[in-house]
């Protein structure tokens, strides 16, 4: 007992060691970012130069805002080393008025919330209990964040951060974002070491493990329908052909019941930064390796009736590799700088090798901006990029408008599993105009209030958003359209704030 | 140095350019003592802002038409560190003898939040400017200034540079402003 005593005495002198005197109440923040743009599009688009941001984020990306909300608790206070903490919740979303079809605020969502807490318990370790979201940087010109951990994740973390050495240690579950209403606990472990061996180098690694356990009764965790057929669960026939398989049965009910099993995905990241030499301002490079987590069923429709196909093992070999770089270059002092971005991204799936999917593909491109200083605040800017998407299991984009008589092998085939003519997407871009940077030069620099031109062609046809009426039968009344070429005005402006 | 098909852009973005309205000059030849430092977190004495802010804020106080003396923080960090409110670091850079007048400002620059790709830090701004036989005339002016780095590896340093313009906006308003009263003080 005297030797509990003790101890326990030990640890609270040892705490009240380290346990700082006083601090100051605080003072409540709002910080944000908002991006808006009017792209009239006189060739039938929605509002978007192509598809998506591996053409450069500029003139692909739509409206957005997000604000976040801070509460000093208690400030941190210069000078010594007080505990301070902080609350922060931040909502985000894209339904902007008269910029998109919804101005509802249900479009938004409370995407972050979480407390923040330093100088208590450990010196230079800063607390953070909630969401968990942390990335080592941004591939500007893509808005990409390959080096991206606990992006799903709510939880708890430990940062570290003195002299050259900043790492973070962080548990927690990533069930609600992945499964949703569905809800089963993803018990989330991870963490990230960044260093930072010489002035001009940086160096960091990082990763995270999901694992969701095997619940037998619990129908929300994984769970393998047996001898699910994958082609036959692609086309939705699952139940058909069981049936069709067994013609004396006339009931569903021999069908086979779930087998609870366990899921894990995880996530590796790696990051090397140098720069701060000669006109190189900076370089980032990012990697991230990840094996998807499986889905938990689908469900299927046959003669009327709904059923639950559990497919864990027919979607847990699905993997990403991204690649991306960036250098921002200080081309010439006071009055050129330059961005030249690349990116590469792997897609595979290996339960998948008959259908082409977002899972089966390969892309790359690369983004080079150059911004002119005509003034420090009003400046030229010019962009241009190329794409090049591939499918790795067969035709998957449509050259032509009467595509679909080609999708195999030259015939049509109603039961083809491929899309379109082609298996690989060109994408080329061009964006020019002026940019108004109130607080003066710089390619990051915001707020920027913008006035471009941009032109893309791609060997798509209409690879852009768009309403047009696709098939080719006798009952549509509006046509088709072969375009390659398209145009796009863009107003716009971006701020942080 | 422009290439000559941007000359007429160039020339017009100029032409257009609002230019800078009530600027005020001190009278008569006076010297400014100045010295500006950053206060960071978890560390136990100041440093000096960055040169890039210190040649806006120098330039700032040179188009008022004041000499500018720098008093360097490397050399006075023990005192000013000891000396932790704007009203003692004042007095101590008062008792400099180092000019007529006196400019302290002071900073902070902490780190709030990951947001759309950035890092968004805050820099806070005490800027003080002074008679400084007449520290009773001392104006001083706080603000904070959001900015939104694009490296992890950049810390409180670099948010000061990147606050600089809204720096020298602030502090160039404050000074027009404490001028502008001073010289209708003196007018009969």
């Amino acid at each position: 007992m005297a030797r509990t005593g003790r101890l326990v005495g030990g640890a609270l002198a040892l705490l009240a060691s380290m346990a700082p005197t006083t601090a100051l109440a605080g003072r409540a923040d709002v910080a944000g970012y908002m991006r808006l743009g009017m792209r009239p599009d006189f060739q039938g688009g929605s509002g978007t130069l192509g598809y998506w941001n591996l053409y450069g984020r500029l003139l692909n990306e739509r409206s957005y805002a997000a604000l976040e909300f801070r509460y000093d608790v208690l400030e941190r206070q210069p000078l010594n080393r007080d505990p301070w903490t902080s609350l922060h919740f931040r909502v985000e979303g894209g339904n902007i008025a008269n910029a998109g079809p919804d101005a509802s605020l249900a479009g938004f969502r409370a995407s972050q919330l979480f407390a923040r807490a330093g100088n208590v318990l450990l010196p230079d370790v800063t607390w953070q209990v909630g969401t968990l979201d942390t990335y080592f940087g941004d591939l500007g010109l893509y808005d990409f964040r390959p080096a991206q951990i606990f992006f799903e994740t709510v939880g708890a973390s430990a940062r570290y951060e003195k002299g050259p050495v900043d790492l973070l240690v962080g548990f927690g579950d990533s069930g609600w974002f992945l499964k949703g209403n569905n809800y089963n606990t993803i018990f989330t472990p991870g963490g990230t070491l960044r260093v930072r061996p010489l002035k001009h180098l940086e160096l960091g690694v990082g990763g995270m493990y999901r694992f969701e356990p095997q619940v037998d009764g619990n129908r929300n965790a994984p769970h393998d329908t047996p001898g699910l057929d994958y082609e036959d669960w692609l086309r939705g026939e699952v139940i058909q052909q069981f049936l069709a398989a067994q013609p004396n049965l006339n009931t569903i009910e021999a069908f086979p019941n779930p087998v609870a099993t366990s899921a894990q995905s995880w996530k590796a990241i790696g990051y090397v930064g140098f720069g701060g030499f000669g006109p190189i301002r900076w370089n980032n490079f990012f990697a991230s390796l990840e094996r998807l987590h499986p889905q938990s069923f689908t469900t299927e429709t046959f003669e009327g009736q709904d059923y639950t196909l559990y497919v864990t093992s027919l979607t847990d070999e699905r993997t990403v590799l991204t690649l991306g770089d960036e250098i921002q270059i200080e081309a010439w002092p006071n009055h050129l700088d330059v961005v030249l971005s690349g990116f590469y991204g792997r897609h595979t799936d290996a339960d998948n090798v008959i259908a082409p999917s977002d899972h089966n593909r390969t892309y790359m491109s690369t983004v080079l901006r150059l911004q002119y200083y005509l003034t420090d605040t009003v400046h030229w800017l010019g962009e241009g990029s190329a794409a090049q998407e591939r499918s790795d299991n067969g035709n998957a984009y449509r050259e032509h408008a009467d595509s679909i008589f080609q999708n195999t092998a030259g015939r049509a085939d109603a039961r083809g599993l491929e899309f379109g003519d082609t298996d690989t997407r060109y994408t080329f871009q061009g964006k020019t105009g002026f940019v108004l940077n109130p607080l003066g030069p710089g390619v990051f620099t915001r707020p920027s209030l913008r006035f471009l031109y941009g032109l893309q062609y791609s060997n798509q046809n209409n690879a852009f958003g768009n309403s047009f009426v696709e098939n080719i039968d006798q009952y549509n009344d509006f046509g088709n359209v072969e375009r390659h070429l398209h145009h796009v005005l863009s107003l716009e402006m971006e701020a942080w704030f | 140095m422009r290439p000559r098909f941007l000359a007429p852009l160039v020339a017009l973005a100029v032409a257009c350019a609002p230019k800078p309205s009530g600027v005020q000059q001190v009278a008569g030849p006076a010297t400014a003592a100045v010295v500006t430092l950053l206060s960071p977190f978890d560390a136990e004495s100041i440093t000096a802002l960055p040169q890039r802010v210190n040649d806006r804020i120098d330039g700032l106080l040179q188009d008022r038409k004041f000499s500018v003396a720098r008093v360097p923080v490397g050399d006075a960090s023990a005192a000013l560190t000891a000396r932790q409110t704007t009203e003692q670091r004042l007095r101590w850079l008062a008792d400099q003898d180092q000019g007529e007048f006196v400019v302290l400002v002071e900073s902070t620059a902490v780190y709030n939040t990951q947001i759309e790709g950035r890092f968004r830090w805050s820099v806070e701004v005490v800027s003080t400017i002074a008679d400084a036989d007449e520290l009773s005339s001392a104006s001083s002016r706080r603000f904070t200034v959001p900015v939104h780095l694009q490296f992890v590896h950049e810390k409180d340093e670099a948010a000061v540079r990147a606050a600089g313009v809204v720096i020298e906006r602030q502090i160039s308003r404050q000074v027009d402003q404490w001028l502008r009263g001073q010289q209708a003080a003196n007018t009969p």
